[in-house]
């Protein structure tokens, strides 16, 4: 003989529909239905008929019927027998039999190529039965919400059966129960809120919940009896007994139940969109029957109970989808009011958050992450957000158990074991992360829920539900409430909604910036052409000034002097043009970057400008000249200038001191021009780089104001940066910083 | 009719017109200047020339109201009559490709414009003393 192993799913595969055991308060017969020879009987007949069940076996059911000592020596249950064979219909049952001056039950019903006849015992009035359903009924459907709803009902059983705990059991999406509405004696520990692992209704058992919707365990004490088959006929075969109401319960149920120091128990079942919802749960602490009639009640009020909690669900749910929906809604519409994203989602008042019913949410949008709620830490989102990248395909992916595909979530499973992303673009790591906290940190579990396993009396290792009931907790690790649909359908739709809105903005900004571009070519070519224009009628006034001149040699020193001012001020204006068609030339133009011989460059540099001020009292030092990358013509403007400048502003210094001087910092290249002349009001800032802007104080010096907005210009062409530090009076230095490759 | 001319000036623009005069004389009082303003009376120049009154060297400005300076400069190099007479083009463009077109077009020189009055007579003076007196233009447009 082999044992099989024991584990917490064996409950699982014990066949409990095909024990073959009766509980001990029933008789059960069972006859071949097309001959009505009887097959199986229980072995408690005896019981019933005062004779021993072998009396009865391979016999026909007449024979049976006519030992029950009716007046009509059983014509009218075999009728009902027939009846119930030929319409598969139950509703004659059950049949009322006076036998041995106690009132029975018969009920009748078809089992495979058998008809299984129960027998129990009869204890309620019909009449006032009906009367009082039909009051409990209308007191549940008058509840004003579920609570409400489940709680009468619990109420209206209580008063119907008579047991000491009526509980409302409902299953989780795990298969985990809780008890969410409890009536019961005022002495009994009271269950309400508790948690039932879900072990505790094998997986099989919960369908059979789904076929028999009201199940009576009458004494969980009592032996049930056995069903003996006539072997040579049933080879051996056991009876099904799905559908007999006083099929024995497997041992395991039975100790789980004495565990709980419960002697009776009484469920109905409670089905929402063809699940298993819940159950109603009875418990009693001593034994108790309850008839076929108060079952058959009882079952009614479980239908309405039933259909009530899937006309609430789904309104419910329907409320829910709405509010996420008009809230979703209003960010849309914000989004397109203020034109903005980022905005609209991590609004304090109403945010991105509450179209689900997350307790945080993180926003990754265009290099930010925008935390609202309670979130993981800010450091936790960016790996995260990488994982997503990397290991999830679906644009909205969703858990409630992070942690077990994305083991470093343990580290935040207190805030964040639910997640839902909802990828805005998954190639630039653009989320929307909807987070769950840990749902059930603590929960009051009933018992152990981890079933330890005992040996059994005959020494075989067996099952064994828990023995100890007292509460204690657990902590469910990495769990969080589950994603609901309506928060599937919140999120799909927002996604569509805002994808379709990114897109139209990237629509308009890449036609704004196409338009920019185009408005700023256009004044680039504009500018350059009206300067190019310019410059014949400015060489004629300068021209006729000369000729004036020329022609006329006795003309005043007056007349002389307007004519020489005329020809300056046309020069002057030449100048202004050459420099303005220079700087719109510098965005035109293509950069070409190179390896600039910096040493080379500045040397050359500073003959030039010598040769050209001829500075008298000028020290020009330059020191460290490390390469540029750059264009060199564009470079070469760059320090033409600013050394220019140097050297014009110092010029009235004695000595006038001029440092260039490069060095490596880094990724970069940065070089200073420094001087000791008239220097810059610091308050000016970056408007000394706008184009025609000159100082206060150089108004003697030559100058148009387009150099250092030319060099600014190259700059920016080159992606690097340039800014100075000057005091009036003490000189200015200029730093250059480029990057190094 | 023709006039006995040593320079054809093809110009529209009035004071430039002022101001080469002025520069001839400087450089040259004797020369005779003749000036056409558009590119039609141009044109019929080019047809009627015989070889007995030709210009000894023309000033073309490309930017005519009714023709491009290029398309008379073409005129000029494939007409048997006028196609050894050295032509100068006068541009605003300093554009390296348009100056390079004009050179391919059959140029012997290009001047930009504007010019200064100094700039203008020395250059005159150069290009005159090398062609009035001493050069005939190469063989280059030969059939």
């Amino acid at each position: 003989m082999s044992y099989p192993v024991v584990d917490l799913t064996n409950c699982d595969k014990e066949p409990i529909h095909i024990l073959g055991k009766v509980q001990s308060h029933a008789c059960l017969v069972a006859a071949d239905k097309d001959n009505f020879c009887i097959l199986y009987a229980s072995s408690n007949l005896e019981m019933l008929t005062g004779q021993s069940y072998d009396q009865f076996l391979n016999k026909k059911l007449e024979h049976f019927f006519s030992a029950l000592d009716q007046e009509d020596n059983g014509e009218s249950a075999l009728q009902v027998v027939k009846f119930v064979l030929r319409s598969d219909q139950d509703s004659l049952n059950p049949v009322r039999m006076n036998i041995g001056g106690h009132v029975f039950n018969m009920i009748v019903h078809a089992s495979g190529n058998y008809v299984v006849l129960e027998f129990e015992p009869s204890s309620s009035v019909d009449s006032e039965l009906q009367k009082y359903v039909g009051a409990s009924l209308s007191r549940i459907l008058e509840g004003r919400n579920l609570q409400e709803t489940l709680d009468s009902a619990a109420e209206q059983i209580r008063e119907l059966i008579g047991y000491d705990r009526v509980m409302i059991y409902k299953f989780w999406e795990d298969g985990h129960g809780e008890v969410v509405a409890e009536k019961k004696k005022d002495d009994l520990e009271p269950f309400l809120g508790l948690h039932y692992p879900a072990s505790d209704i094998p997986k099989q058992a919960r369908e059979l919940y789904k076929i028999n919707l009201t199940r009576v365990i009458a004494d969980v004490r009592s032996e049930p009896s056995d069903i003996i088959a006539h072997n040579d006929t049933t080879k051996g075969q056991p009876l099904d007994l799905t559908h007999a109401g006083s099929r024995a319960v497997s041992t395991i149920h039975i100790q789980y139940l004495r565990n709980m120091g419960v002697d009776a128990s009484f469920s109905v079942s409670l089905i929402a969109n063809d699940e298993l919802w819940g159950l109603i749960a009875c418990h009693n602490y001593s034994p108790r029957f309850i008839d076929y009639k108060a079952r058959q009640h009882a079952k009614l009020i479980g239908q309405v109970l039933s259909s009530s909690i899937q006309h609430r669900n789904s309104r419910e749910d329907k409320e829910i989808n709405l509010n996420f929906r008009n809230v979703a809604d209003d960010l849309i519409r914000k989004m397109h009011q203020d034109w903005s994203v980022a905005d609209a989602l991590i609004n304090p008042k109403k945010n991105v958050l509450n179209i689900t019913g997350a307790g945080g949410a993180a926003v990754i949008f265009e290099g930010r992450t925008h935390l609202t709620g309670t979130t993981p830490p800010k450091e936790a989102i960016g790996p995260l957000v990488q994982w997503l990248q990397a290991e999830v395909k679906q644009n909205v992916f969703y858990t409630s158990q992070l942690g077990e595909r994305y083991p470093v979530a343990g580290s935040f499973s207190e805030t964040g074991s639910g997640v839902m992303a909802c990828a805005i673009s998954r190639e630039l790591g653009e989320y929307i992360l909807f987070f769950k906290p840990e749902l059930i940190t603590t929960v009051n579990w009933a018992g152990n829920p981890e079933k330890p396993a005992e040996p059994g009396e005959d020494g075989i290792m067996k099952l064994s539900p828990r023995r100890s009931f007292d509460i204690w907790s657990k902590e469910v690790r990495g769990q969080s409430e589950a994603w609901s649909r309506a928060e599937l359908n919140s999120v799909f739709k927002f996604r569509e909604d805002l994808v379709h809105f990114i897109s139209l903005k990237a629509n308009e900004i890449r036609r704004l910036n196409a338009k920019l571009k185009e408005a700023y070519d256009e004044l680039d070519t504009f500018s350059f052409t009206i300067s190019h224009d310019l410059k014949t009628p400015i060489a004629s006034v300068k021209n006729y000034a000369e000729i004036l001149l020329e022609d006329n040699p006795g003309l005043s020193d007056q007349g002389k002097h307007f004519l020489s001012r005329i020809t300056k001020s046309a020069d002057k204006m030449n100048d202004l043009i050459r420099e303005v068609m220079g700087y719109s030339r510098v965005s035109r133009q293509v950069i070409s970057k190179q390896r600039i011989d910096m040493k080379l460059l500045l040397e050359e540099l500073g003959t030039e400008l010598v040769a050209a001020y001829k500075p008298k009292n000028l020290k020009l030092t330059i020191s460290g000249t490390p390469e540029i990358m750059g264009d060199k013509v564009m470079i070469s403007q760059v320090f033409t200038n600013l050394l220019s400048n140097a050297i014009k502003y110092s010029a009235k210094s004695d000595p006038s001191i001029v440092n260039v001087e490069g060095n490596e910092e880094g990724g970069q290249v940065v070089y200073s021009i420094s001087d000791n002349g008239i220097g810059i009001d610091m308050n000016f800032g970056t408007h000394i780089f706008e184009l025609f802007k000159r100082m206060d104080n150089v108004r003697d010096y030559e100058g148009s104001g387009v150099g250092l907005a030319i060099v600014k210009r190259i700059m920016e062409k080159h992606n690097a940066r340039i800014w100075y530090e000057s005091e009036p009076g003490n000189g200015t230095i200029f730093y250059l910083s480029f990057q190094r490759d | 009719m023709q006039v006995p001319t040593d320079i054809l000036y093809i110009e529209d623009s009035e004071d430039y017109i002022e101001f080469m005069k002025r520069a001839m004389a400087k450089v040259n009082n004797s020369l005779r200047v003749n000036v056409l303003t558009d590119g039609k009376g141009t044109l019929q120049y080019i047809e009627q020339a015989t070889s007995q009154a030709l210009p000894k060297l023309i000033l073309l400005d490309i930017n005519l109201p009714d023709y491009n300076g290029l398309e008379l400069l073409a005129k000029i190099r494939a007409s048997k009559v006028t196609r050894y007479i050295p032509v100068v083009m006068l541009s605003s463009s300093e554009n390296p490709k348009d100056i390079r077109t004009a050179f391919d077009s059959g140029a012997n020189a290009y001047l930009v414009k504007p010019m200064g009055l100094a700039p203008l007579t020395e250059t005159l003076n150069s290009i005159c003393n090398f062609w009035l007196n001493h050069h005939q233009p190469v063989e280059r447009f030969a059939a």
